[in-house]
């Protein structure tokens, strides 16, 4: 059976900005892939629309049946995740086989405080001018 | 490695919609278009052709009014009191409620060949109260000689006025609901012709400060800003709501005329029913002229930045004054807005949600002397998110002015600043920086 597996070190899923996300892409592909990729990116969704963006892609062109391979992709200084009412934002490393299409994610998260920020409703006094 | 910004999958070309709307459009232009060809087209071409047509004289052969009776079609007799010889029909019918028609026939000679028209003006608006076809009868008393207007393309047609009369005017509203259902047509052909319309909004959501009219950028990085006086709006408005009711006014005083006599029939009921949208219409853009009128003469404000960007966890310096007013400022109310939009298509429209998800209040005093004129300190938390503008969807950092003026409009003003993520050097990033380390 074809997978592709997205193994975080450390098992580490909460980065905070500017760090780098190091990890080992495995795979076992029948038949063997053309190329294999890794991305790290962001995803921005809304009512009903996304807005996204690639950050980083590793290629691996013309992989062995199975094989692994480690990565250290390095992340930018924004944006956050964040869960809104309105928009979320998720930061995930995506892999994908060509041409059969097999993939895998890994769901991250990016913040100062390694937990997505969450826009809740928040009123905050004036001071005295 | 690559890098590439887009639109993600989700949305789908079906989105672009419009069917409806599209099937709207085209009655608004078919009815607007049919009404406007079958009553104005030609009485407006004729009264710009009519400028060149030959003047000619002619000898008035009757002139009289005569009653319009309801029910079958009866032969037209002779007028009452208007036939035999006597210059002007005197004598009312039984009712004078009852709708009359004046009826003035005339004899003229052109290239050789005398004719005969009934012909007064271009369209046959020859029916109404008894004493409106008198004073059209009366200007053309039986038997005197005239000035008459022939078509010398068409010489058999003849009118004995061709003056412009407000009455055209009407046109506007068949005009305008046909070019509004030209314009949704066109909009959603061009729609589907071109790219989606959320390629589009990349113009959109790329809105940042920049320097223009209104924001002046020193070469300190200070930011003034100076709100829109709505001069130009209010003038605008003005002159729509001037124009849109001066056309109304015709719509009334015909809807006044079918009620003067009484109760009216059926076209008096359709024609009143008909004019109260408009009415309605005429009387919001007033009140929403006056409104903005009125707001133009509000104090002005202008915001001062200290810097064109601001960290998380950073600070800036916000001044904020106002020019001389209507009256001094009784409060004043300064917050920063954190929000959260989320763009979308729906039914062949661009639809935007927006969701206030922090409010930082900074200002808020009744205090006239410090509410005209002033300086805060605004410090951004850091447990927040900074500025971010995808083509669809972003969290957008507003200062919002709130400014009260007794019994006046209210001032509102509002300006978008660039929240940026927290600069390693602040104590949020060496805080990081640490967590960083130790995580490595």
């Amino acid at each position: 059976m074809s997978q592709l597996r997205i193994a975080m070190a450390a098992d580490r899923e909460a980065f905070v900005p500017g760090e780098r996300v190091c990890g080992e892409l495995s795979w076992e592909l029948h038949p063997p892939p053309r190329v294999v990729e890794l991305s790290l990116r962001w995803r921005m969704q809304g009512k009903g629309a996304v807005d996204q963006q690639v950050l980083e892609t590793i290629s691996i062109v013309d992989p062995p049946p199975s094989g692994r391979r480690a990565f250290a992709l390095q992340l930018p200084q924004s944006p956050y995740s964040f869960n809104g009412r309105l928009v979320s934002l998720q930061w995930e490393l995506h892999a994908m086989a060509r041409p059969s299409g097999v993939e895998a994610q890994r769901r991250i998260v990016v913040s100062p405080s390694r937990r997505p920020i969450e826009l809740e409703t928040q009123d905050e006094p004036a001071e005295p001018v | 490695m690559s890098s590439s910004i887009g639109p993600g999958p989700s949305l789908q070309d079906a989105e672009r919609g419009g069917c409806f709307s599209s099937l709207l459009f085209a009655m608004l232009l078919l009815a607007g278009g049919v009404v406007f060809w079958e009553f104005f087209l030609e009485p407006w071409r004729d009264v710009l052709d009519a400028l060149r047509w030959d003047v000619t004289p002619c000898q008035i052969q009757e002139s009289a009014v005569e009653p319009v009776r309801r029910g079958p079609a009866t032969p037209r007799g002779p007028a009452e009191g208007a036939r035999g010889g006597r210059p002007t029909p005197v004598a009312p019918s039984a009712a004078e409620g009852d709708t009359h028609r004046a009826v003035v026939r005339y004899r003229y000679t052109y290239d050789g060949i005398s004719r005969v028209s009934q012909r007064i003006w271009f369209i046959r608006s020859d029916t109404g109260s008894y004493a409106e076809m008198k004073q059209i009868v009366d200007r053309y008393p039986q038997g005197s000689t005239a000035e008459c207007f022939v078509n010398p393309r068409a010489p058999h047609y003849a009118v004995l006025e061709r003056e412009f009369r407000p009455v055209l005017l009407l046109a506007v509203f068949p005009l305008s609901i046909g070019v509004l259902g030209l314009a949704g047509l066109l909009s959603n052909v061009l729609r589907l012709l071109g790219p989606p319309p959320l390629q589009r909004l990349a113009a959109v959501a790329s809105a940042r400060i920049r320097p223009s009219r209104r924001i002046r950028i020193a070469a300190d990085g200070t930011v003034t800003c100076r709100a829109p006086s709505g001069a130009a709006r209010a003038v605008a408005v003005l002159v729509l709501a001037l124009l849109f009711n001066a056309l109304v006014s015709f719509l009334v005083s015909e809807v006044v005329d079918t009620w003067s006599d009484g109760v009216p029939g059926c076209y008096g009921w359709l024609l009143s029913v008909s004019s109260v949208p408009f009415v309605l219409a005429g009387v919001g853009l007033l009140s929403g002229a006056v409104y903005m009128t009125l707001r133009v003469f509000n104090p002005r404000p202008t915001l001062v930045l200290s810097s064109c960007s601001l960290p998380l966890g950073g600070s800036m310096r916000l001044g904020w004054r106002f020019s001389r007013g209507i009256a001094p400022i009784a409060r004043l109310r300064l917050v920063l807005e954190g929000r959260q939009e989320a763009t979308y298509a729906r039914g062949g429209r661009v639809l935007t949600d927006s969701e206030t998800f922090r409010t930082i209040r900074l200002v808020d005093t009744s205090d006239p002397r410090r509410a005209a004129q002033g300086q805060v300190e605004l410090r951004m938390p850091d447990d927040t998110v900074p500025t971010l503008h995808g083509q669809r969807n972003a969290i957008v950092w507003v200062l919002r002015l709130c400014a009260q003026v007794p019994r006046w409009p209210s001032i509102e003003h509002e300006l978008e600043i660039l929240v940026a993520p927290a600069s390693p050097a602040s104590p949020a990033g060496a805080e990081r920086t640490a967590q960083s380390v130790e995580a490595g």
